[in-house]
């Protein structure tokens, strides 16, 4: 018994796990958290973004972890994301780049179907964890060939609370907004043509503009990619005319702070928003969400095919009452903390830094 | 306050950004001249060799409105003049996917204005481009510009004789086959033939080879061409380079390509024209070594002589040493290397020399010296046209005798570029280069003198002088 591992899984698709940590790829080390539900990876940069992704053990067809009753998940820790990102990209599937279709997602296997991926010839992967603090261990087998990494795990440098790194209050939201990705993408695209230094986001429920993202600082100038209630020139769908909404949001609700004329503005580094390019331009959807401290996220829901190489879909009967079965879709989250400048209240100022001293205290207690 | 409004749809956004691509490949600024009848976007290349130019009439927008708001104390031109970086412009044209895809759902543009903001009430001078997309979907970039006198390339048309036209697909056949690491382009007609060359001199530093040489040249019949007068053996050279931006363009826009030129050393104009959109190209050309005898038609016209020459000019007068300062012809230039050159001519020589340069300066219309042989017997490719062009190259400039190397004007009015062309001056430059030509036109007339009897002799031996500037 003593050989049995704490934790194992196996996936039929080294691919899914790679796409899926592609996106939060931005910094050289991710913080795993392996629980009963699945595993989650952290990776953040200078405290200010923090990328987290879900592997649903819906996305494993095998998924043991031993532990005792009353533990919940495994002690946290760290490994490098580029060497994992390598393990899994061994055989290649990274050669299939996503080539990203108009209506989000990837298509998996458009344009080369004999590729190892399309055939569902990707291999198998195995990750064992044998007890904490040993390595991990991804055993990637394709045909006859079997690859066999050892990546060292290291104590994971500050335990965030459950939440993640940077808390967002999901009680005191002030801006929610469920889109499409590529909308999303496409005016971080248009922004950066003037590469600028800070992201506005300006948003109101009463008056002009609705939503708008702002490049400011850029050497050329200022740019606004703007989302208006109607088009100009279409033939505005009737049901949404009138509405205070743009028109490409399907969900869109803002509650201003008192005293502000029911508009939100907040500032962001524009560099950081780049963090998530990847995920938005895998995307089919993207929430916007923001509390009243300024910290915004966005949850971005990202197709993983049609199952033609997922083996999730064979034990998936206890998702299958959910809309979205958890092995054709999977989340990656990102978080931003604000810009403070000069113009926004002072108040959500004190709070931030409140809340960091918090958790400063959290890390340092365990 | 000027008001300029314009707006195009995707086709125009699309030729806007293939016309600015073409642009960065000259230089990273891009110039905006609006008038009432036109927008222009050109640029100048950093050596001032190439200006490249596109003029956008009316017919090229959905929409445009300029006019230069109230009426000023003093005439000032109607004209608003800026300049701006090419990032910027290229990053709001770029292709965008969206384009392309399907054009229902995403966000395809489908207008976009230009909006000037320049009011005396606003703090901010900006540039506005508002990009109309689908879904409702409106980017706005307001862009920092900076406001500049803007230089155009004059070109005598009128004395450019030489001219071909060809369709673009055939020059993107010959650019094809150019090396990739050429840099000289050269072409001329001969027998019937057109060849094109493009070739890189070997360069080489010490042992290193730093450039190997590589020659490659095309042939194209006459019948390729869909109009064609050009002087046979007339050798043309230019830029690879920019020869290459000209083509990829018009090729993108499958035009008929015309090409203009005297002859080498003097600028050379590419134009082609479609749909509103005239595109025109001046690059400055070098002479290369075998020049052929000019023929009659080509050099020395009244009408060219007359656009060469500033406008405040006064008028030839009679004199022996006026007659030598009308030498302003790049002829006496080429010939003047030489005599420098020489370290000690024989006497005799010499004198040949002096008679023939007297002769060439002297053929004019309103010359009254008749005791020289006349111009027409004199030859050219024996005596006055040295092999080393290299000396040309790097002499201190000569606004003096080259005008055409550096004329620009500033007005935008196409009508009157000729009456109005101004001449960009280093002040320093030009005053030494105006020195040296005093001296050297001293030398001269001293020379010329010697060999008129009637003449005064001269104050200053003839050794005295060169030791200035030797």
């Amino acid at each position: 018994m003593v050989d049995q591992p704490v934790f194992t899984a196996v996936s039929t698709s080294a691919r899914q796990l790679h796409t899926l940590l592609r996106c939060i790829a931005f910094s050289q080390r991710a913080e795993v958290q392996i629980t009963r539900s699945g595993i989650r990876f952290s990776v953040e940069e200078a405290r200010v973004v923090q990328g987290l992704t879900f592997l649903d053990k819906a996305l494993f067809s095998t998924f043991n972890l031993n532990l005792d009753e009353d533990q919940h998940s495994l002690p946290p820790f760290s490994i490098s994301i580029v060497a994992l990102l390598e393990t899994l990209q061994i055989f290649g599937i990274a050669e299939t780049s996503a080539s990203r279709n108009p209506y989000g997602g990837f298509s998996s296997s458009y344009g080369n179907a004999f590729t190892a991926p399309a055939l569902a010839l990707g291999g198998t992967c195995r990750i064992t964890y044998q007890h904490a603090g040993a390595p991990l261990t991804i055993t990637i087998q394709e045909g006859s060939v079997t690859t066999t990494c050892e990546m060292n795990t290291y104590d994971a440098h500050d335990a965030y609370e459950d939440d993640g790194g940077i808390p967002l209050d999901r009680n005191a939201l002030c801006l929610k907004a469920i889109m499409r990705s590529t909308w999303l993408h496409d005016a971080i695209t248009e922004l950066s043509g003037t590469n600028p230094t800070a992201l506005m986001l300006n948003a109101s429920n009463r008056s002009t503009p609705y939503f708008s993202l702002e490049g400011e600082g850029g050497p050329f100038g200022d740019s606004t990619v703007e989302f208006m209630p109607e088009s100009k020139n279409d033939p505005t769908p009737s049901g949404t005319r009138g509405k205070k909404r743009p028109l490409i949001t399907e969900t869109f609700s803002v509650v201003a702070p008192s005293g502000s004329h029911g508009r939100i503005r907040q500032r962001y580094k524009f560099d950081m928003l780049k963090r998530a390019g990847r995920a938005m331009a895998l995307a089919t959807k993207v929430s916007v969400r923001q509390d009243q401290q300024g910290v915004l996220s966005l949850q971005f829901m990202i197709d993983l095919g049609d199952g033609a190489n997922n083996g999730a879909r064979r034990d998936d009967t206890d998702a299958a009452a959910a809309p979205l079965s958890p092995g054709s879709v999977a989340f990656v989250d990102f978080r931003f903390v604000p810009l403070l400048g000069d113009e926004e209240g002072s108040d959500s100022d004190a709070d931030t830094g409140e809340e960091f001293d918090v958790q400063e205290l959290n890390n340092v207690s365990p | 306050m000027p008001t300029l409004l314009f707006i195009v749809g995707p086709p125009g956004a699309a030729s806007i950004h293939d016309l600015l691509t073409c642009l960065a490949k000259f230089d990273e600024d891009v110039s905006l001249e609006a008038t009432p009848q036109f927008l222009r976007i050109s640029s100048l290349n950093i050596s001032k060799t190439t200006h490249a130019a596109f003029t956008l009439n009316s017919s090229f927008f959905d929409r445009y409105h300029f006019s230069p708001g109230p009426a000023q104390p003093q005439p000032q031109p109607k004209i608003w003049t800026c300049k701006i970086q090419n990032r910027a412009l290229l990053a709001i044209f770029r292709r965008r996917l969206g384009d392309q895809r399907d054009r229902d759902r995403d966000t395809g543009l489908e207008t976009c204005e230009c909006e000037l903001q320049a009011n005396a009430d606003q703090a901010e001078c900006r540039l506005i481009f508002r990009l109309n997309c689908r879904q409702g979907v409106v980017k706005t970039y307001r862009l920092f510009y900076e406001s500049a006198e803007i230089l155009h390339a004059a070109f005598d048309r009128v004395g450019s004789t030489n001219y071909w036209s060809v369709s673009s697909r055939t020059l993107r056949d010959v650019v094809e086959y150019f090396g990739p690491k050429t840099d000289q382009l050269d072409w001329y007609f001969q027998n019937g033939k057109v060849t094109f060359t493009s070739y890189t001199e070997k360069i080489q530093s010490g042992k290193e080879i730093l450039k190997q040489p590589m020659h490659t040249s095309v042939a194209l019949e006459r019948k390729d061409f869909d109009d064609f007068n050009v002087q046979e053996g007339l050798h043309i050279g230019t830029m690879v380079k920019d020869f290459r931006a000209i083509v990829a363009h018009a090729e993108a826009m499958r035009v008929q390509v015309t090409a203009r030129y005297s002859r080498g050393n003097r600028p050379m104009q590419i134009t082609y024209e479609e749909n509103g959109l005239l595109a025109e190209f001046t690059l400055m050309t070098r002479g290369t070594t075998n020049l052929p005898i000019p023929s009659s038609g080509s050099r020395g016209t009244p009408a060219r002589d007359l656009s060469m020459r500033p406008v405040s000019r006064p008028p030839e007068s009679q004199t022996a040493t006026a007659t030598a300062t009308v030498a302003a012809d790049s002829f006496a230039t080429a010939a003047r290397p030489s005599a420098t050159d020489a370290s000690m001519p024989p006497p005799a020589r010499t004198s040949m020399r002096h008679g023939e340069s007297a002769a060439s300066t002297l053929a004019k219309p309103n010359s009254t010296e008749s005791t020289l042989a006349p111009a027409g017997s004199m030859n050219p490719n024996s005596l006055f046209i040295p092999a080393d062009d290299d000396d040309l190259q790097w002499d201190a400039p000569n606004f003096e005798e080259e005008p055409d190397i550096v004329t620009w004007d500033n007005t935008a009015d196409d009508g009157s570029a000729l009456s109005s062309t101004r001449r960009v001056r280093d002040s320093a430059l030009h005053s030494w280069a105006s020195m040296q030509e005093q001296e050297r036109r001293a030398s001269r007339v001293a020379r010329t003198e010697m060999e008129i009897p009637h003449e005064i002799a001269p104050t200053q031996r003839l050794s005295q002088v060169r030791g200035i500037f030797d």
